[in-house]
């Protein structure tokens, strides 16, 4: 009888013990730690390699209920006390429509909870981060415990422009919003880098908004090669959501939304980038979703 | 457009039973039709199939029919739960492990939880093959392809055959597998699973693994519900079944409503299921449930073992002292080509 029938007792789990450790001594009898390979068998050929994992683990339930009790009992306290971010235009990302890729300059370990954190609840949630291949997840423990804390998936700097980008492209395509460093790589100063043109690449495959993001400050957090993080006032400006025009490459766009982040970065509020009171007033009316039969 | 995973898909058969109505497909899914088709997973043996071709042909002279069938690999389970679809003589270290937690998981887990586990699992199918074009051509290539991938070799029938009962058919995806699909699954497809001649012996012995709780989903199988506690409470002979009852399931303005506005299978459809076995209860001697919920399992009018050593022992009565025995691994699926 098992022990959700209510028949609770000292028998009832002596018996579950009991049948545990029957199932370890049979398993164990016939344990092998390598696999044998009939000799009647043909030599193994070449088999397509598995694909790399994308971590869809880390996008599952009960994954995101426990990453939400880390990010709000840990991650965001803790962002908030060492840099006190102040954030600009959370206007724009406060009810998205629809999935997004928010382009931010990147110069310290510190920027990807600053971008969570100027985020809605609602739109951090749907969040997932292009995280290097070749630094996060060369040892698979790290790989995966950052995958928990801020829902990264692996995003491979080498090889073919098309398989790096297809992981990406399908998590957009699937509603999940992208945080992506464009430069590539942490600024070695915390001046802004060139972006690479696969930004643009994402967006105009998808056909998905580029918000541009500027975060002022976290290279005095963490700059590249500190281990640990120091105090420091941070500044997170958001600007609005940016589409490719017509028959603009990804190139250009890319180097437009690179424009965009530079110019965030300049002191005085910037009209174009982000808006005007009318377009931000609108930006905050709550959009209730609507059913069509 | 249709997606192949087993011989008896497609074709044809696809647009006469995936796009009929009742009365259309009352036409072949009958326990006589049934009956006469050794096996329905091998079309040129079964009678359900040429009915459904000669409906297909009617179709093809009417309207202009192109037909895309695709078949993927038997790629089943992802990592976590790869090692059911090997063979445990190949499974690895992780493997070992991976089943020795998955069995614990099983045992201590209450029900509901296992299956949204089990049905949380997704399939990482890769495609095989893409043909398209006039429907018998199309069909043709498709089953090539697909009898390379799940045809096995076995010599000679047996007296026993031990068939494991997955949680999974094709009509509980997201919903309990009640008694009755427990059959259809169980007899029907993991039975039919055979060229030229049955695995089993004329007369020998059927023996499935399966918990068989009273468990029904009310939204996807309410007619379910009603043809386990009246029809069964009545008899379980497939033809009687057929001729006492099936119509008026079928015509039930209740079930018809749930059809047509809820997620309801067919009122008539737990009768397709049921007759879906009349093949193999006609032919196996014996079928003991090991596992099962003896209430049930009377219901569904076999005999019931708490293990598989007593259901051997059951066996013994009608098979003898010393029995051969075969096990039908599934999965990955197969096709047992018996000589």
């Amino acid at each position: 009888m098992p022990w959700y029938s209510g028949d609770r007792g000292p028998m009832q789990l002596a018996s579950a013990i009991g049948d545990i450790v029957n199932d370890v001594q049979r398993v164990r009898r016939g344990w092998r730690w390598d696999t044998p390979r009939p000799r009647t068998w043909p030599e193994q050929g070449a088999v397509v390699p598995t694909p790399a994992s994308d971590l869809g683990w880390a996008r599952q339930e009960p994954v995101r209920t426990i990453r939400w009790l880390i990010q709000h009992g840990l991650l965001l306290p803790f962002t908030e006390v060492m840099a006190h971010p102040k954030v600009e235009g959370r206007e724009w990302v406060r009810e998205l429509e629809r999935p997004v890729i928010f382009a931010a300059n990147h110069s310290s370990h510190a920027d990807t909870s600053l971008v969570l954190y100027a985020l809605s609840d609602r739109a951090r949630d749907r969040t997932v981060v292009a995280a290097a291949a070749d630094y996060w997840y060369k040892r698979p423990l790290l790989g995966n415990v950052v995958g928990l804390f801020l829902n990264t998936f692996p995003f491979s700097r080498t090889g073919g422009a098309k398989e790096q980008l297809h992981s990406a492209s399908r998590l957009l395509k699937a509603g999940w919003n992208l945080v992506f460093f464009a430069e590539g790589s942490r600024s070695p100063d915390g001046r802004i880098q060139e972006f690479k043109p696969g930004l643009g690449f994402l967006s105009n495959e998808t056909g998905t908004p580029v918000v541009p993001l500027h975060i002022r400050g976290a290279h005095r957090i963490m700059p590249k090669g500190q281990k640990l993080p120091l105090p420091g006032p941070v500044r997170v400006r958001i600007g609005k959501p940016m589409t490719a025009q017509a028959k603009e490459g990804s190139r250009e766009f890319t180097a437009r939304v690179e424009r965009a982040v530079r110019a965030l970065a300049e002191e005085p509020r910037q009209p174009e980038l982000q808006g005007t009171w009318i377009e931000r007033w609108r930006a905050l009316k709550p959009r209730e979703p609507e059913y069509v039969d | 457009m249709n997606l192949t995973l087993v011989p008896m898909d497609g074709g044809h058969k696809s647009m006469s039973t995936g796009l009929a109505s009742y009365r259309g497909i009352r036409a072949h899914h009958n326990v006589k039709t049934l009956l006469a088709s050794r096996s329905y997973m091998n079309p040129p043996d079964s009678a359900l199939h040429h009915s459904c071709v000669r409906q297909g042909q009617l179709i093809e002279d009417t309207v202009r029919v192109f037909h895309i069938e695709t078949t993927v690999n038997n790629h089943a389970f992802p990592a976590i739960a790869n090692f059911m679809q090997k063979r445990e003589t190949d499974w690895t270290a992780q493997d070992q492990a991976m089943f020795l937690g998955m069995k614990q998981l099983t045992d201590l887990a209450p029900p509901a939880f296992k299956r949204n586990v089990f049905h949380a699992m997704r399939a990482p199918y890769g495609l095989t093959g893409v043909n398209a074009g006039q429907v018998d051509a199309v069909h043709e290539k498709t089953l090539e392809s697909v009898r390379n991938q799940i045809a096995v070799r076995v010599e000679g029938q047996t007296d026993i055959v031990t068939i494991g009962v997955p949680y999974l058919g094709p009509y509980n995806v997201n919903a309990p597998m009640n008694p009755v699909l427990v059959v259809c699954m169980g007899l029907g497809y993991l039975f039919n699973f055979y060229r030229n001649k049955p695995v089993l012996r004329k007369g020998g012995v059927a023996i499935l693994t399966h918990p068989c709780r009273y468990e029904f989903d009310a939204v996807q199988h309410p007619s379910y519900i009603d043809f386990y506690d009246e029809v069964l409470a009545d008899t379980t002979a497939p033809a009687e079944i057929e001729a006492k009852y099936e119509l008026r399931f079928a015509e039930d303005p209740w079930f018809r409503q749930l059809y047509r506005k809820s997620h309801a299978y067919h009122g008539a459809h737990p009768f397709y299921a049921w007759y879906w076995a009349a093949h193999a209860m006609e032919h196996a001697g014996d079928i003991i449930i090991v596992g099962g919920d003896r209430e049930v399992v009377h219901r569904l009018g076999f005999k019931c073992a708490t293990t598989l050593e007593d259901a051997f022992e059951m066996a013994e009565q009608t098979v003898g002292r010393h029995p051969s025995v075969t096990h039908l691994r599934m999965p990955p699926i197969l096709l047992a080509d018996v000589e």
